[in-house]
């Protein structure tokens, strides 16, 4: 294509001379891009890392049974880190603190947040059978069915099916309860063979179907 | 175009275009690019691979650790392999997504941690202590680098930060735990009459005519068990040993290079003092304490000996035993000799004869035997080297030939020098000699052996011994006739007539209780044993378990007993009145209730995290490349 040397320098220069700038820009944009992905990066470890040190202060006041403490640690974390995954981890140890010293309200609250706001899916998932679990407990097997109805339980079946059992009995419907824990009867088995209680509250429904 | 580019690229332009080229390179690394291109793996995770190292690796360590669980027991059979690979796999492919999982969330392992973790693995600890020396040297026989090593168990450690995470969170509330325990605590009240079909074995007559008739309607159970003839050759060490000689050149020779090793037996010279323990234990050990300390004090052994030792014929030489060799005194007195320090005295040993001390003064050094006195031994240990070495050899032909020879044992027998020997009427089950294994009958009954007539591969029964076998009589499952079984289907008929008269009884009693008639008159009428208002807990002790677990699944009574017939573990019936379901009222103190909350959140523990997993590998792009078809097709079957 170029006789000489010369010549393909002088084709260079010209190219350079109608391109350069889009090269220069190019070049500029993608290492911008590069440097605000890995600041960007940065932030969020940052962030991740004081917000996994925020649960882990939950954790150690759930360990001591203090409530309170572990309320308002959770309550700053949640407010502060809610954009964070970890933050759903410190949510559902105060809701399973606050089950324990009986304060099924505040166990609600924290369970409803989970469910919102958990970055981790399957892990909200779980959030929803435990807080049905907690409405039945609280007498309100109603929200314990909104809350399971309408959501896709995956490998969650059996959970989701034991916890909309007790809630159909609460409710005064025992024979689709029964159904209820035929179908978590029958998930399990497919794994790992049923839970006794499990297979006790669906005898103790026997004459029920139909 | 292409022309042009090769003629510049020794000019500038190739610089340009290496140095653009270079900037993604150092921005993320050359590894990424050309990591794991050509890697063997078993499965990918989110594009995450599972190299089948570490597959084989983690399978190998379950299968010891079975193998440890069941000791001797251990059978290498009662393990299903593909099942095991697939837990293996799964567990893996689990362990994987947690881990990924756990980064995503950006967890965090302690530095600390882990180098605790390295520190605490025992593989790498001399003496019960962290050893730098052997951990480097272990991992590089690992062909992986310390920083790959905290790698790994950085991310494991990861995700098992989430796994904690998951299960900490896990409660049992108040209600669930007092239903539990009022369900467990239940009591159910009811009436009984039992019907035993053996009580009608005497009144019911079988006809030949049934008897034949049972005999073509069942007629699956009652044939000869399929049966084959062997024929094999079999290999093992004690045989090749028998058959090697050893010339007397070679024994010499042998004694020769390896005299040192053939020792005369250690001499000792020594003494000891006896105390007898006759009648009064406590007295005897006093009184030889006090002699093992005045030795320590300084007086001279011999001199007690003589005063003190009640073996009074060593004592008079102050309690010489003279020149001893191993096994000459008893067992204890003997170990003690044959341990001590030349001059040292011994703690308080016990044997039968009562509690010595004991002293060696000399320990003569063993010479080198003779060559006559070594020769036995000698001729044993040359024997088991080349037998070993030409058993390995023989088996190698073995395999060889019975490949090159798949028709025929002849030729196999002819180069090893082996008989052909038989067994008989080996059956899928059982079969005597070499047939008593299992692996042996698997072979003859295998589409190779079996139907193409081929000679089996060989198969080691054990570490000493392979045979390889083909069969040459196949006697296939046949009817047997009906004069050899007939007695025996007289007796199955007569126990089935009797099931139904007794079935049929229970029905005919269910029916009128459920028009109102009373269980006790039906039970005096039909004269069957009643047992009235029983009043049961769900782990009724002496109760039967069928009885017990049927009862408790029946319907609540509401308008009057529920009935039913329910069959025994010992094959009788039991017809059965629930009268009513007592749910007693609940006295649960702290401690129990403590209890139960435990027991329930550690399984449901398990239960919600097992989900969580699950239902994270079913939102996972995971693909099981093993390549074993059934594996894989078990695996995928999973995933929906």
């Amino acid at each position: 294509m170029f006789s000489s040397d010369e010549e393909a320098i002088d084709a260079v220069k010209r190219w350079w001379r109608e391109n350069g700038a889009f090269v220069i820009a190019g070049l500029v944009i993608g290492v911008a891009l590069i440097a605000g992905w890995r600041f960007w990066q940065a932030s969020m470890e940052t962030q991740a890392a004081e917000a996994g040190n925020r649960v882990e202060q939950v954790n150690m006041a759930a360990e001591m049974g203090d409530f309170d403490q572990a309320a308002t640690l959770a309550d700053e974390l949640l407010a502060d880190y809610r954009r964070t995954s970890q933050a759903a981890h410190g949510a559902l140890r105060v809701a399973a603190l606050a089950v324990d010293t009986g304060r099924l309200e505040e166990a609600a609250d924290y369970l409803r947040w989970a469910v919102d706001n958990g970055r981790d899916q399957e892990l909200a998932k779980l959030a929803r059978v435990r807080l049905a679990r907690v409405y039945v407990a609280l007498d309100d097997p109603q929200s314990a069915l909104d809350v399971l109805d309408g959501v896709d339980p995956g490998r969650y079946v059996a959970l989701f099916e034991e916890a909309r059992g007790d809630a159909l009995l609460a409710a005064g419907e025992p024979a689709a309860a029964r159904e209820a824990y035929g179908r978590a009867l029958d998930a399990d088995n497919d794994e790992f063979g049923a839970s006794a209680a499990l297979e006790m509250k669906y005898h103790d429904l026997a004459g029920y179907q139909d | 175009m292409l022309q042009s580019i090769r003629d510049n690229i020794t000019g500038w332009i190739a610089w340009v275009v290496v140095i653009l080229l270079s900037i993604p390179f150092a921005l993320f690394g050359i590894n990424t690019y050309f990591e794991g291109r050509f890697t063997n793996a078993v499965a990918t995770v989110n594009g995450e691979e599972i190299p089948n190292q570490r597959f084989r690796d983690r399978y190998q360590n379950q299968f010891q650790q079975l193998r440890q669980m069941f000791g001797d027991q251990f059978d290498p059979e009662m393990i299903d392999e593909s099942r095991l690979r697939r837990q293996v796999l799964d567990q893996m492919i689990q362990e994987e997504l947690l881990i990924q999982r756990a980064e995503d969330q950006r967890f965090r392992a302690d530095e600390r941690e882990v180098i605790e973790q390295i520190r605490s693995i025992q593989a790498f600890h001399v003496d019960g202590e962290f050893s730098m020396e052997r951990y480097r040297t272990l991992l590089r026989a690992q062909n992986m680098t310390p920083s790959q090593l905290e790698q790994n168990l950085t991310r494991e450690l990861k995700g098992q930060y989430l796994q904690s995470a998951v299960s900490r969170s896990t409660f049992v509330t108040d209600q669930e735990i007092e239903r539990m325990a009022r369900l467990e605590a239940q009591r159910r009240i009811f009436d009984e009459i039992s019907i035993a079909p053996a009580d009608f074995i005497d009144r019911v007559d079988v006809s030949d005519d049934e008897v034949e008739e049972w005999y073509e309607t069942h007629a699956d159970r009652y044939m000869t068990a399929e049966q084959v003839d062997l024929r094999y050759i079999k290999l093992s060490m004690a045989e090749v040993r028998e058959r090697i000689e050893i010339g007397e050149e070679e024994l010499r020779e042998a004694w020769e290079r390896d005299r040192e090793r053939y020792l005369e037996d250690e001499e000792r010279y020594a003494r000891h003092i006896l105390i007898r323990m006759d009648d009064d234990e406590s007295a005897a050990r006093e009184k030889i304490e006090s002699l093992r300390q005045r030795l320590a004090d300084g007086e001279s052994f011999e001199d007690l000996a003589r005063e003190y030792s009640d073996d009074t014929l060593s004592g008079e030489e102050g309690g010489s035993l003279g020149w001893v060799l191993p096994g000459d005194m008893v067992d204890a007195v003997d170990e003690v000799i044959f341990t001590l320090e030349a001059g040292e005295v011994s703690e308080v040993v016990e044997s039968e004869f009562g509690l010595h001390l004991v002293r060696v003064d000399e320990i003569e050094t063993p010479e080198p035997l003779p060559f006559e006195e070594a020769r036995d031994e000698l001729l044993a240990d040359l024997r088991q080297t080349e037998a070993e070495r030409r058993f390995f050899d023989l088996r190698e032909t073995m395999a060889d030939e019975a490949f090159t020879n798949p028709d025929a044992l002849e030729p196999i027998a002819d180069i090893l020098d082996l008989d052909i020997r038989t067994v008989e009427d080996v059956t899928r089950d059982e079969g005597e000699g070499i047939a008593g294994h299992s692996r042996v009958r698997q072979e003859a009954f295998s589409a190779m052996v079996l139907d193409e007539a081929l000679n089996s591969d060989p198969i080691e029964l054990d570490d000493d011994t392979v045979v390889v076998l083909r069969v040459v009589d196949h006697r296939p499952a046949e009817q047997r006739p009906l004069e050899a079984v007939a007695d025996q289907i007289r007796e199955e008929v007569r126990q089935d007539k009797a099931t139904r008269e007794a079935r049929a009884l229970a029905e005919r009693l269910r029916e009128r209780a459920g028009e109102g008639e009373s269980f006790l008159d039906l039970a005096e009428e039909a004269d069957q044993p009643i047992r009235e208002a029983r009043n049961v807990s769900r782990d009724e002790p002496d109760m039967d378990r069928m009885l017990s677990q049927a009862l408790f699944r029946m319907p609540r009574p509401e308008n009057g007993p529920v009935t039913e017939i329910i069959e025994k573990q010992d094959g009788s019936l039991a017809l059965v009145a629930l009268r009513s379901v007592e749910s007693p009222t609940l006295d649960m103190d702290a401690d129990e209730r403590h209890d139960r909350r435990n027991a329930v959140r550690s399984s449901l523990m398990q239960a919600e995290f097992n989900a969580y997993v699950r239902e994270l590998r079913r939102n996972s792009d995971v693909e099981v490349l093993l390549d074993d078809e059934e594996e894989e097709r078990r695996l995928q079957e999973d995933r929906i």
